[in-house]
């Protein structure tokens, strides 16, 4: 997990950022949604990660919401520690999503809104779009490369937030 | 009867507290002789839902067990009710209730393979079957009787089941069964069982309406339950493939065959008539597929069961007759040729891959309009459905 930063990251225009090396005191926030209003109330997936004091450690929030059949939200936290941060840094600088710019992405619709927030340092981005059906929506948006390293930058997040979640609250089905 | 709306926003289903994790079948307590059956079926540890249900039910409460779909629910209560049972007793002290004929007849054998070394009389009573036959087997006494609500209902109506000695109610898919298309039947067979009647509940999905409905046929009961966001299994990969339209979904199906005769795979359609089609669809291009749904004669349905878990059939094109609780473990892969009607379904119909513990695939076609639905259960589930890679082979 805690492997070097790779080459292609170093090569990121001014290269100056290395999650390996930066302090990892510095403010570090990433906070993503995705979420509708429709009949079954207000559905939503969101989960937030913010580094605590020192940075030895970041609080993991976790929630998910619908009134589907009578279903209400479920909330989870949880710590992780200072090396997964440094990971879901990697994560971001090599996805180079601070690079991007979300004016050119799709509005959010009657289908629905995705927020990605991230505070890097001192970079500090807050992007919104609709919900993205396939890849295709991507490739026929305006900025196709812009919403493609989204696409896949949220892919990777909640395949991590999820695999964390997964390994601390659910019991093995089977043994 | 009055409705307190503020009290019912309050109610909350949890797991309840007092329930722990029996780990291994020996520590609960079981009889020698369905000891023995448990380790000559194959099982060695017992699966989460049967660590900690198995012992609430047979502490003789109500339970309500929810667990993910192939990880032992069925062995779960046919182990408590084979343990409850006094096989001296000639009657039908169990009675076990299930959505379609299938499911039924399954259930019945793996009660009969647990209960190997107990000497159970287990009849399945189902529709489509000769009723003098069913009359002739509930004459002579069965100890558990395992059958769909409509014959069952019958046959307590006939008094040829006997309900005088029923100590334990199953119902399995309780969700489905306690839908509208089942609710009166259940309802009448559960107001001919004794009052003492212990109640199990049991399903991979009990969605909030319906655990607040089981407050009416239950009694302070166990809750064994799973958030919708641990339903998914981690061994089963679900994919989803955008096609502009519905005419493009035969093309990827036929450029899928290959793939899906690896092992075994399951296609749903949402209607008998959308079987039949594609099915048909599927011979004419010379391409070998099975097909089953609700129409079709019990005799025919029998013989295609029997074929595809032989593996003489590979590829079974169905409806969501085949979505619920059907264990075929060669299965390992499913594809939603239409997505299902209900968030529910669909947890049900990729369950029929990656059974206890295996690795499976589902993959779902999708419309531009259906990919918005797709979505909303991914998101529901707290789960991942990404776009289909190319390589689906290497992955099955």
């Amino acid at each position: 997990m805690a492997s070097a930063v790779t080459a292609s990251a170093m090569q990121v225009e001014g290269a100056e950022y290395d999650p390996k090396t930066a302090d990892r005191a510095e403010p570090f926030y990433v906070r993503y949604y995705s979420g509708h209003a429709g009949k079954f109330g207000h559905e939503f997936l969101e989960f937030d990660v913010r580094v605590q004091g020192d940075g030895r450690s970041a609080l993991v929030r976790y929630a998910n919401n619908s009134n589907y059949r009578n279903d209400s939200l479920i909330r989870k936290e949880m710590s992780i520690s200072a090396l997964l941060v440094q990971q879901l840094k990697k994560m971001i600088v090599d996805a180079e999503i601070l690079k991007e710019d979300d004016s050119k992405w799709p509005e959010k619709n009657a289908d629905g809104k995705q927020e990605l927030e991230i505070r890097l340092g001192n970079e500090h981005i807050s992007f919104v779009t609709s919900k993205i059906g396939s890849l295709n929506d991507v490739q026929k948006s305006d900025d196709p490369e812009g919403l493609r390293v989204f696409y896949y930058l949220v892919q990777d997040l909640k395949a991590l937030i999820f695999s964390l979640i997964a390994l601390q609250f659910k019991i093995k089905p089977i043994q | 009867m009055s409705f307190d709306s503020k009290a019912d926003a309050q109610l909350e289903f949890d797991t309840s507290k007092d329930v722990e994790a029996v780990p291994t079948f020996e520590a609960m307590g079981l009889k020698e002789d369905l000891l023995r059956g448990i380790y000559a079926y194959g099982y060695e540890t017992p699966s989460a839902v049967q660590s900690r249900a198995i012992v609430q039910i047979l502490k003789g409460r109500d339970t309500i067990a929810q667990a993910q779909s192939g990880t032992g629910k069925t062995a779960t209560f046919s182990i408590s009710l084979l343990q409850t049972i006094d096989t001296k007793v000639r009657e039908t002290q169990a009675l076990v209730l299930s959505p379609t004929r299938e499911l039924a007849v399954q259930i019945q054998n793996v009660v009969l393979a647990l209960g190997n070394y107990m000497n159970v009389q287990c009849h399945a009573c189902i529709g489509g079957t000769s009723i003098s036959e069913d009359i002739r087997k509930l004459d002579y006494g069965q100890h558990v009787v395992s059958g769909t609500p409509g014959r069952v209902a019958d046959m307590i109506r006939r008094r040829n089941l006997r309900t005088r000695n029923i100590k334990m109610l199953i119902l399995d898919e309780a969700d489905e069964l306690l839908d509208r298309g089942f609710q009166d039947q259940i309802y009448d067979v559960y107001r001919y069982l004794p009052p003492s009647t212990q109640v199990i509940v049991v399903s991979a999905t009990l969605p909030y309406d319906v655990l607040e409905m089981t407050n009416k046929f239950t009694t302070d009961p166990v809750r064994i339950l799973v958030k919708r966001d641990e339903l998914t299994l981690e061994g089963l990969k679900q994919y989803f493939i955008a096609v502009e339209k519905e005419d493009w979904k035969f093309d990827t199906l036929c450029d899928l065959y290959e793939t899906l005769t690896i092992t075994q795979a399951v296609i749903f359609c949402n209607t008998r008539k959308k079987v039949d089609w594609l099915a048909d669809k599927m011979r004419e291009a010379n391409f070998t597929v099975a097909s089953m749904h609700g129409d079709m004669p019990q005799k025919e349905r029998d013989s295609i069961m029997q074929d595809f878990r032989q593996g003489n059939s590979r590829v079974l094109i169905s409806t969501d007759v085949w979505a619920r609780g059907i264990d075929v473990q060669q299965v390992s892969l499913v594809i939603n040729y239409d997505l299902p009607m209900n968030r529910e379904n669909y947890i049900h119909r990729i369950g029929r891959s990656g059974r206890f513990g295996r690795k499976g695939v589902a993959i779902n076609f999708v419309t531009a309009e259906d990919v918005t639905i797709l979505r909303d259960i991914e998101q529901y589930y707290s789960t991942q459905i990404d776009e289909m890679p190319m390589n689906v082979s290497e992955m099955v």
